[in-house]
């Protein structure tokens, strides 16, 4: 692949719409989906099994104070950033603190894998300074923005395509015998994502 | 046309590849562990068309005497069924792991009757060709709440 696919030249107005839909969007999901960091703050400390990245940064178990600093850390940068302004500030605080959110979110035993494009949406975003909705200049640093985030989107069930492929050879994320820690709940359970965060299976994609 | 300068570029396209490596990592060989890089399950795991369809669900005697299913849900005592079931190996093997559930309902709903004894229970639905044929139910774990 040319690296030079990676810059194609794209106006900086997608960019300031993107965020104009994402960071309401990121409000959206941590009240109606990746919404249960906060009651695990009040859970006990006992519960809360780190997965390798949180690990390896030491994050704490999550307390009542660090899962609402979280949350109003989120809510107010993506106010702000959705409007366009202070894009790096106000975007970095958001990806930072909303990565945070759904590492604890996924430190207590599930794991659930289709936050991915919005996770790197949140990363890329503030990587382009301020920009408005009616800024039709092509730049590359724009299309790298968008680039990202569509492969991003087309990887999470692209990808998912394989994870589909290694549990049916039995030697996958899924297959029964594997060792070690419970490695998502499918290892032993099959019918772990039938009634979680609204996911009903089989009927529904993304859980 | 805004053309980008060759550090930014590069430390662009360095990203770039990290993320794509440790996706292509997550896909080939990780598990849930390396999330976000594990590997993308969506939905993609398979049922033995004659083996069984696990269900844990956890029951509570209470201080009013009742016996009662412990809402798994984040309302609930706050920790979701799926988490639990992720748990199941560690709390099969250390019981006490549930008095966080109580500890949880205790902090959360203080004005209910509170749970005195925790029983971990898993339904099992056998499936033969495809069908359910045959439900029963299995105790995995007690806790007496201290």
């Amino acid at each position: 692949m040319r690296a030079r696919w990676w810059f194609p030249a794209e106006p900086a107005a997608r960019v300031a719409i993107l965020r104009a839909v994402i960071y309401p969007f990121v409000v959206l999901d941590i009240v109606l989906f990746v919404n249960d960091v906060v009651p695990k703050g009040y859970a006990p400390a006992e519960l809360y099994a780190p997965i390798v990245i949180p690990r390896f940064l030491h994050l704490p178990a999550p307390t009542p104070l660090l899962v609402h600093t979280l949350q109003i850390a989120i809510i107010l940068g993506c106010a702000i950033a959705a409007t366009g302004r202070l894009p790096r500030l106000a975007g970095w605080t958001v990806a930072v603190a909303y990565q945070w959110w759904i590492f604890i979110g996924m430190s207590y035993g599930k794991v659930d894998h289709d936050h991915l494009a919005l996770v790197v949406a949140l990363w890329v975003l503030p990587t382009l300074g301020r920009v408005r909705w009616t800024d039709a200049r092509r730049g590359e640093a724009a299309g790298w923005v968008l680039r990202c985030i569509q492969v991003a989107v087309v990887s999470t069930y692209f990808l998912a395509a394989f994870a589909k492929l290694r549990t049916a050879a039995g030697t996958g994320p899924t297959a029964r015998s594997s060792p070690g820690r419970s490695n998502g709940a499918a290892r032993r359970w099959p019918t772990h994502w039938s009634a979680s965060r609204g996911c009903w299976w089989p009927a529904s994609g993304a859980c | 046309m805004v053309t980008l300068t060759w550090p930014a570029r590069a430390w662009r396209l360095a990203a770039t590849v990290a993320v794509l490596l440790g996706l292509a990592y997550g896909t080939i060989w990780g598990s849930d562990q390396h999330f976000p890089f594990g590997p993308l399950v969506q939905f993609a795991f398979s049922v033995d068309p004659d083996g069984q369809i696990r269900s844990v669900f956890i029951e509570a005697d209470t201080t009013a005497g009742t016996r009662v299913r412990v809402p798994l849900t984040s309302e609930g005592v706050g920790i979701p069924r799926a988490e639990i079931e992720g748990q199941l190996p560690q709390i099969e093997r250390d019981p006490s792991l549930l008095q966080g559930i109580a500890v949880a309902q205790r902090r959360r709903h203080p004005d209910q009757p509170q749970y005195r004894t925790l029983y971990l229970m898993v339904e099992i639905t056998q499936l033969q060709d495809r069908r359910p044929a045959g439900q029963s139910v299995d105790q995995l774990a007690v806790w007496e709440v201290r």
